[in-house]
């Protein structure tokens, strides 16, 4: 255990108290700082830091500013701090006052420009766009939305597609990354990456190509002839039982009650049958009911 | 214009043309209203009829969906009496010639609904008749009877 990690314990872990011990810890802190360089927002515990598509932008995004002396501004990020949930913003700027003990290599005023730190609450994601005319003009987002995700090349990872809530034809892209992401020590390059290395296998797709088969196996052998021997088609032809006494009878006689079927019917049969038809289809007057029966009587054997 | 018997014929639909071919219709030949035997000449096609043989019942050789098919189709064309008999009613028939439910046509009732007109009768009865069964059972009574008339009020 190095020396280092047993200090760790006794150090004032802000983010392992209380909400009231940690600001407590912070006013103390603040006894002892420059009155300019005092610590207004609190220290976040680590579970609460957010990421980029936590708080919906990420440094080189445009906010506008919604609440105290800057209100109505619009500003690029410059530096995102996750520590105290607060922006650091191009243009918005205060003066601080160094010591002269403190001050750095040419400067000759004990006022010096710093950064503010913007609570991300007093502030709304913004994007600047040119109109039909080329004239630019910009749009602040009350919320954003996140939809699908796309490889950005920039950032070098799949990001979330970003819109504006309620109005989601609007989309806002992420900004260009301030610095280039550097491959680290553990990272692969691009191209190795497409390197086929392994290949999934399985039953349904051969191990071979299908033309092979004809190669390894002989297409004019003689033990692939097509058509089989007397010998071959007997041993395969389960042989017709002879039939008993009984059921020789019984298809004989079987045989002679089958009569044939009348093609026609008689003459007298026919007169019979047409009369009562004549007699029913003369009474009928309903015209209605007479076209439904001449459609039924499409469908007659015709002689 | 009146249709000639033959103009008529030429009319039957070939499903019951087909039918009359094989069964042909009802006066040329009789047909059981009852389940017969299959080598009956008088069989039924609508009907189950037993093979005399083997003892076992065959299913009718058309179904009731067939056979009422046959008979809607004969009835348009005022022919349903040439057909086999059917086990089936149609049209004013069905509801002329309907089969009750015993339980529709007469109620059942609880026992002291049904018994209840002959215990009020035989009530009424030895109410009327009481001085009688009592002076059978027990004949002092007619004394108290004799009293009672004596006292009994009348106009006079």
């Amino acid at each position: 255990m190095s020396i280092n990690h047993i200090k760790r314990r006794y150090q004032k872990d802000l983010t392992k108290l209380p909400k009231i011990f940690r600001n407590r810890v912070v006013k103390q802190n603040n006894m002892f700082t420059l009155p300019t360089f005092e610590n207004k927002l609190p220290i976040l515990p680590k579970e609460e830091y957010k990421t980029m598509t936590q708080t919906g932008y990420t440094e080189g995004d445009l906010v506008y500013i919604t609440k105290g002396e800057h209100k109505g501004t619009i500003s690029t990020i410059f530096r995102y701090s996750k520590e105290y949930d607060g922006l650091f913003l191009s243009d918005i700027i205060e003066k601080k006052i160094i010591p002269k003990d403190q001050w750095f290599d040419q400067q000759d005023s004990f006022l010096v420009d710093y950064p503010k730190l913007i609570p991300a609450d007093s502030v709304k994601l913004a994007a600047k766009d040119k109109n039909d005319k080329g004239e630019d003009y910009y749009i602040v987002a009350e919320e954003v939305v996140f939809k699908g995700k796309y490889y950005d090349d920039r950032y070098k990872k799949w990001l979330p597609r970003r819109f504006v809530k309620h109005h989601e034809h609007i989309e806002v892209p992420w900004p260009n990354p301030p610095t280039e992401p550097k491959a680290g020590e553990l990272s692969t390059e691009g191209e190795t990456v497409f390197e086929k290395t392994w290949e999934f296998q399985s039953l349904s797709v051969p191990p071979f190509p299908s033309t092979i088969v004809n190669e390894l196996r002989n297409p004019y052998s003689k033990h692939k002839a097509r058509v089989l021997t007397e010998l071959q088609a007997r041993r395969l032809n389960k042989p017709t039982m002879p039939l008993s006494k009984e059921q020789q009878i019984y298809l004989a006689k079987k045989q002679q009650s089958e009569t044939e079927q009348p093609t026609e019917l008689t003459e007298e049969v026919q007169d019979f049958i047409g009369e009562r038809i004549a007699n029913h289809l003369n009474s009928i007057t309903n015209p209605h009911l007479k076209a439904h029966l001449d459609a039924l009587s499409k469908n007659t054997i015709n002689h | 214009m009146s249709l000639t018997t033959k103009e008529a014929f030429a009319k039957l639909p070939a499903k019951l043309h087909r039918f009359f071919l094989k069964y042909p219709p009802r006066p040329f030949k009789a047909y059981s209203e009852k389940p017969s035997t299959i080598d009956d000449p008088s069989m039924n096609p609508f009907l189950p009829n037993k093979n005399p043989v083997t003892g076992r019942w065959q299913e009718p050789k058309y179904s009731l969906r067939r056979s009422s098919d046959l008979f809607k189709l004969s009835y348009k064309f005022g022919i349903s009496d040439l057909i086999p008999p059917l086990p089936k009613k149609f049209y004013q028939d069905k509801y002329d010639n309907k089969n009750f439910m015993r339980g529709m046509l007469r109620f059942k009732k609880h026992k002291w609904e049904r018994t209840m007109e002959d215990r009020v009768e035989a009530r009424t009865k030895a109410i009327k008749e009481m001085d009688d069964i009592i002076v059978k059972q027990r004949p002092e009574y007619k004394k108290i009877i004799k009293k009672r008339r004596a006292s009994q009020r009348t106009w006079w």
